[in-house]
Parts: structure tokens; C-alpha cells; sequence
């Protein structure tokens, strides 16, 4: 946490819980927790944090250990060895995609410049599906598609925005 | 599965969720599927299946039908405010329909209906027709009947609508368990709202709505809520946001019945309004003593209780998780006990409606120890809160009342992240103060109340509002 904390009040640095949580929540993602059970889950993690009282270290320390906690109580809950397979499959994914990164969130920003180089239709595209929850029926009447053709525009757009965050993470690593 | 097929879904999933942070939408609306060119001869066939495979895993592990529209969490659009909330922002977005012309072609998304124009055939077709995703019905046109039922075959009808997402009673009577169990057909209806009615929401009532498959939000407001009605909220399998706005006098049994509501994670209590006459009459006053209840409630996120009914001990009972408070006036906690919200490690949203000078100040040891993006406090800040203020990094919205515009506005203009700025000031204020806000590189609305706000008898804003507006550039709205 970056303010001062008064004497009266806190004693210590605790987790600046609001820094991490949307690393932590694409993490949970990517080990394939259900989109409903995120937010369960990250408040698990930062109980665990509280409850053992772990200080802000920085972020790279701090968010290796929040990632260790959510991958253990992840593990709780799905015992079979073929969950166990897929979460280490998973978490590797996530070492190799994030090794030599300034930083958790470096791939979100890298993102982030993508989609504002993203020419207007095919962004207006994007945020009717994915921000509004557009069905395909409606936005192939939107934009003048046919109903499968959206399921591939989706998904070539996805793939040109993977392509970008790697070339621009290209640069920095 | 074999691990590189593991490693790809991994990898699509990273780039699903990376990209709903971006584009700040709801993970589950997103696409999980790896997005790297077709795959070719053989392993195109294997890899196909796998695909297949984890698609048919994600639908059996987020349900079908029902669940899975459960999983698309309000949460998700904005985790700090309380769900019903985005109800209101999308009052002028309805599109009233009273015949068939007034639709000019298009389906609306957000539709306002009255109940009897459902007997017509064009209406009956509107609600089959995918694209429907609110429906708001009010009481009907030609009062005929003015106190008849909504009777089971409407709400079937309503059932059927597939992408109705929320529905709203306004002003509608006499709704029927029998006809409400009718929505039970719906599995896509996530929120039911019911407003302005004098109808009273009991047992039955509830335990009709609890059957819808997939109801995550209920929202009640000038309803006779009674405490039979909450006991049967508690079995809807995926309620987790709460609203009621009315609550019966059965202050014993109150308590006992909100504890009941264990899963939800945003909570709405509030007492009627002690001067509404009118409101008094018919729902009665809430008049309990303690939220002890919350002590049950170990995945509460978001909690408003206006008109802090608790003591300084009621504050132990908040859970940590907790992310949104609204205390409304805290009158009946001591400052030292507010204090202790510091402890409150995961607190993004904060607000009260007034407060003692010692409050405020207490106030400000808050917004020193917890990661506060939200604060609404209409009191005008002591000196130890401006300070507080200008230390606080990651403040992104801002509500105030300032008593001394010109001064408070050079204090302002040093909460470095601020983007939203609501202020309230009884004097008008000039553009020249105003213009210190340019120093916010990150301000993207201002918004004016009270004196500060002038239109003119014909509701046009005055030459000093438009004056206003227009001294912060373009990339600033002011309102």
C-alpha cells in the first residue's frame, strides 16, 4: 500500500489486496476455475493472507506467494490426478508466459496498446461480444456477418491480438 | 489429453481472461478456445475431440441452462457497487412500446411493456423474438380491471422470451406464487425486480420467485418484505445479491432470517424513509437493533445499510472480505470504533451521508489504511480528511460536499488518480475554480449538484452551467 499508515491504526503493511486481486483472478482463470467461483476464491487467497499475516513484499514476491496459496487451495478442491495434471499444466503456462516480464500485469498493458491500434469496427466488434454479451445471431445482424462468420472473426481476432502482445512483449523481455 | 493440448487450453484461457481485463467485461462472456490457426491432418482430428472434450467439461462444470447464466456475476461489471445499482443509469434506455410502430423494425434490448398489451399478438411475437434481454412490465394501459391478477399465462408467455436476462414489476399488483412459478421456464432470468407496489412479499411469494432456475439478483423495494419471505430466499440455490428497501417491524425475527442469506455477497437494508407518510403506512419500519447477522454472511462483499442501526460491537461483525460499505450516517458509532474499518483489508468503496467532525477525522485514518477507489462523503471534508486525501493514491471516484468551493477545489485537484468527481456545494461555483481540475490528467467526469447545477425554468442549462461545462476541455464531461 503506498499511503502512510497512522500509528493508531495499523502496525503493519498489509497486502495491498486491490493490486493483486486482477493478476490473481486471471491466475484462478488459467488453472480453469469457473468464472463463478473467481471471486470465492480470490477472497479465499486474501483470507489465507490475513489469517497468517503475510506483509507486502513487493509485487513480484507478494504475487508469487498469492499464486502459491491459489494454486494449493485450487488443488483442494479438485483431488483427481487428471485436475492435477491440468493445473500444472496450467501454472506452467503461466511461468513460461510471464518469464522475464517487468511485471504481472506487463501482458495486460502489452493488450491494452493492442486494442487501441484495432481498427474501430473489429474493437466495436470485440466489446459487443465480450463486454456486452452480444449473442452471434445479434451481432451478425450488427455487423453484417454471417452468424458462423462471427464465431470466426472472434476467433481470428483473438489470434491477431495474441500475436500482438507477443510482438510487443517481444521487445521487453 | 496429452500435455501440449493442456498447455494450449491453458494458454487460451490466459488470453480470455487477459482480454476481458482490457476490454473490462465479464470473464465468462469471453471465449476460452485456443486461437491459433486451424490445425491440419491428423492431429487436427485429435486435437478437434479435445476440444470438444473440454468444451463438453466447461458446460458439465458450469451447469447447464440456468448455472451457467449464473455464471456471468454482476461482479464482474463493477464488483464495488451494490448489483441494483446499474438498474438506474439505464432509466432513459427503456423503450416504451404501445404499439406495434413504436418498435420501427427493431427489437430493444431494454423493453417497458404493460401488462395488458400482452393479450396482442404483435407484443406475444416481441417476447419470442431473440434480443429481449430486459423487460420491464407496468401495470396496464386502460385500467379495465386496475386490481386484476397477473395471471399464470402472462409470466408463461414471459418465460419464453430467450435472452430475457431481467425482469421488472413496476407499479404491478397482485402478483400470484401460481403465476409467479411460471418463471420457472426461464432459464436464462438472472434479476427480478419488484417496485412500487403495496403488495406484500411473503412467504409464497418468495418461494415462487426462489424456483427461478437461474435467479442470482433480487432487488424489492416498497414491498412488505416479511422476515416467512426471507426464510425462503434463502433456498434459491444462486441468489447472491440482495436489495430489500422496506422490512417488516418484526424486529426479532429479522435478524435471525438475513442470517439465513449465507452465499450472498451483496446486501441492501433499508428502513423506509421516516418522513414518507405514505411509506409508513403500508410497509411499517424496519426498527432493528444490530447487524449481527453479517456474522454469518462469510462471503458478504458489498453491504449498504442506511441509517447505521448498530452499535460500536456491530463493526466486529463485518467480515474481512469485505469490499463496499455504505453506513449512510454512522451517528450511533463512536469514532474510535469507525476507526477500525482500517482493518478492512480489501475495502474499495466507502460511504457516508454525514458525520461529526470527529468522524471525519476518523474517516481519514481509514483512507490512509485501506485501498480506497471509492469514497462518497457528504460532509465537507475536515483539514486531517484533505490530507488524508492527497495521500491516498489509487482514489478513483470522489463524491463530496464542499462547503468553501474555491479553496476545496485547489484541494481536489492534489487526489492525483481521481477519474469520476461528483460535487455538491450549496454556492455557484466559477469556472476559473473549476479549472484547477485540469491538473487531473486521469479526470474523465465531473458531475454538479445543488447550487452548483442551474437550469432554467424550461429545464435548459443556464449560460453559467454551459460556462461550466465547457472550462474543463474536451475530454472532460461535466454534468
Amino acid at each position: 500500500m503506498s499511503a502512510t499508515e497512522p500509528e493508531a491504526v495499523a502496525h503493519r503493511a498489509p497486502i495491498d489486496a486491490a493490486a493483486h486481486q486482477p493478476m490473481l483472478r486471471r491466475y484462478l482463470f488459467v488453472l480453469g476455475v469457473a468464472a463463478d467461483e473467481l471471486d470465492d476464491l480470490v477472497q479465499d487467497v486474501f483470507a489465507t493472507a490475513l489469517e497468517k499475516g503475510v506483509e507486502e513484499r513487493g509485487a513480484p514476491a507478494t504475487g508469487t506467494w498469492l499464486r502459491r496459496v491459489a494454486r494449493h487451495l485450487v488443488l483442494r478442491r479438485r483431488a483427481s490426478r487428471a485436475a492435477r495434471r491440468e493445473i500444472e499444466a496450467a501454472d506452467d503456462t503461466w511461468e513460461v508466459a510471464h518469464r522475464d516480464l517487468d511485471h504481472d500485469d506487463a501482458r495486460v498493458e502489452a493488450l491494452r496498446r493492442c486494442l487501441e491500434h484495432l481498427p474501430a469496427h473489429r474493437r466495436a466488434l470485440l466489446d459487443r461480444a465480450y463486454h456486452d454479451g452480444a449473442g452471434r445471431d445479434e451481432l451478425a445482424h450488427e455487423f453484417g456477418l454471417a452468424v458462423e462468420g462471427v464465431k470466426t472473426a472472434l476467433r481470428r481476432l483473438r489470434a491477431a491480438l495474441a500475436a500482438c502482445v507477443e510482438r510487443r512483449l517481444g521487445g521487453t523481455r | 489429453m496429452n500435455d501440449t493440448t493442456l498447455h494450449r487450453a491453458a494458454h487460451a484461457r490466459l488470453l480470455a481472461a487477459e482480454l476481458a481485463e482490457a476490454l473490462d467485461a465479464p470473464i465468462a462472456n469471453v471465449e476460452a478456445e485456443p486461437a491459433a490457426g486451424r490445425p491440419r491432418g491428423p492431429r487436427a482430428l485429435a486435437l478437434l475431440a479435445a476440444l470438444l472434450a473440454l468444451s463438453v467439461t466447461i458446460w458439465i462444470a458450469t451447469g447447464a441452462g440456468g448455472e451457467r447464466a449464473a455464471a456471468q456475476d454482476p461482479d464482474a461489471f463493477d464488483a464495488l457497487s451494490p448489483w441494483h445499482e446499474r438498474f438506474w443509469p439505464h432509466v432513459d434506455q427503456w423503450v416504451e412500446v404501445v404499439q406495434e410502430s413504436d418498435l420501427r423494425g427493431e427489437v430493444p434490448p431494454a423493453l417497458l411493456l404493460h401488462t395488458d398489451l400482452l393479450d396482442e399478438g404483435w407484443a406475444r411475437e416481441l417476447l419470442r423474438s431473440p434480443g429481449v434481454r430486459r423487460l420491464r412490465l407496468r401495470q396496464r394501459l386502460l385500467p379495465r380491471a386496475p386490481k386484476a391478477a397477473v395471471d399464470a399465462e402472462l409470466l408463461r408467455l414471459v418465460a419464453t422470451a430467450p435472452d430475457l436476462e431481467e425482469l421488472m414489476f413496476d407499479e404491478v399488483d397482485e402478483l400470484t406464487p401460481e403465476s409467479l412459478r411460471e418463471l420457472r421456464g426461464s432459464t436464462s432470468l438472472r434479476h427480478v425486480t419488484l417496485l412500487h407496489s403495496t403488495q406484500q412479499v411473503d412467504a409464497d411469494v418468495a418461494r415462487a420467485l426462489a424456483e427461478v432456475p437461474a435467479l442470482t439478483g433480487l432487488h424489492v423495494l416498497r414491498h412488505h418484505v416479511t422476515p416467512d419471505a426471507i426464510d425462503a430466499l434463502a433456498n434459491a440455490p444462486h441468489l447472491r445479491h440482495v436489495a430489500l428497501t422496506h422490512l417488516t417491524k418484526d424486529t426479532e425475527r429479522l435478524g435471525s432470517s438475513l442470517a439465513k442469506l449465507k452465499q450472498v455477497r451483496s446486501l441492501t437494508v433499508q428502513r423506509n424513509d421516516a418522513n414518507d407518510a405514505a411509506a409508513d403506512f403500508f410497509v411499517g419500519r424496519a426498527g432493528w437493533t444490530d447487524l449481527a447477522f453479517v456474522r454469518h454472511m462469510a462471503q458478504l462483499q458489498v453491504l449498504v445499510v442506511t441509517d447505521f442501526p448498530g452499535g460500536d460491537a456491530d463493526l466486529g461483525h463485518l467480515p474481512a472480505g469485505l469490499r463496499s460499505l455504505d453506513i449512510g450516517s454512522p451517528g450511533s458509532l463512536t469514532p474510535a470504533a469507525m476507526r477500525t474499518l482500517a482493518r478492512l483489508e480489501q475495502l474499495g468503496s466507502l460511504s457516508l451521508s454525514s458525520g461529526s467532525a470527529e468522524h471525519l477525522d476518523a474517516l481519514a485514518d481509514v483512507v490512509r489504511a485501506v485501498p480506497l477507489q471509492r469514497l462518497q462523503c457528504l460532509e465537507p471534508p475536515t483539514a486531517a480528511l484533505w490530507q488524508a486525501l492527497a495521500e491516498r493514491r489509487g482514489l478513483r471516484d470522489l463524491r463530496l460536499r464542499i462547503a468553501a468551493p474555491e479553496q476545496d477545489l485547489v484541494r481536489i485537484a492534489a487526489v492525483r488518480d481521481l477519474e469520476h468527481l461528483e460535487i455538491r456545494c450549496d454556492a455557484a461555483l466559477q469556472p476559473q475554480w473549476l479549472q484547477r481540475l485540469r491538473e487531473l490528467p486521469r479526470l474523465r467526469t465531473v458531475e454538479l449538484h445543488d447550487g452548483t447545477n442551474q437550469v432554467t425554468e424550461r429545464g435548459e442549462p443556464t449560460p453559467e452551467l454551459l460556462a461550466l461545462r465547457s472550462c474543463l476541455g474536451p475530454d472532460v464531461t461535466v454534468r
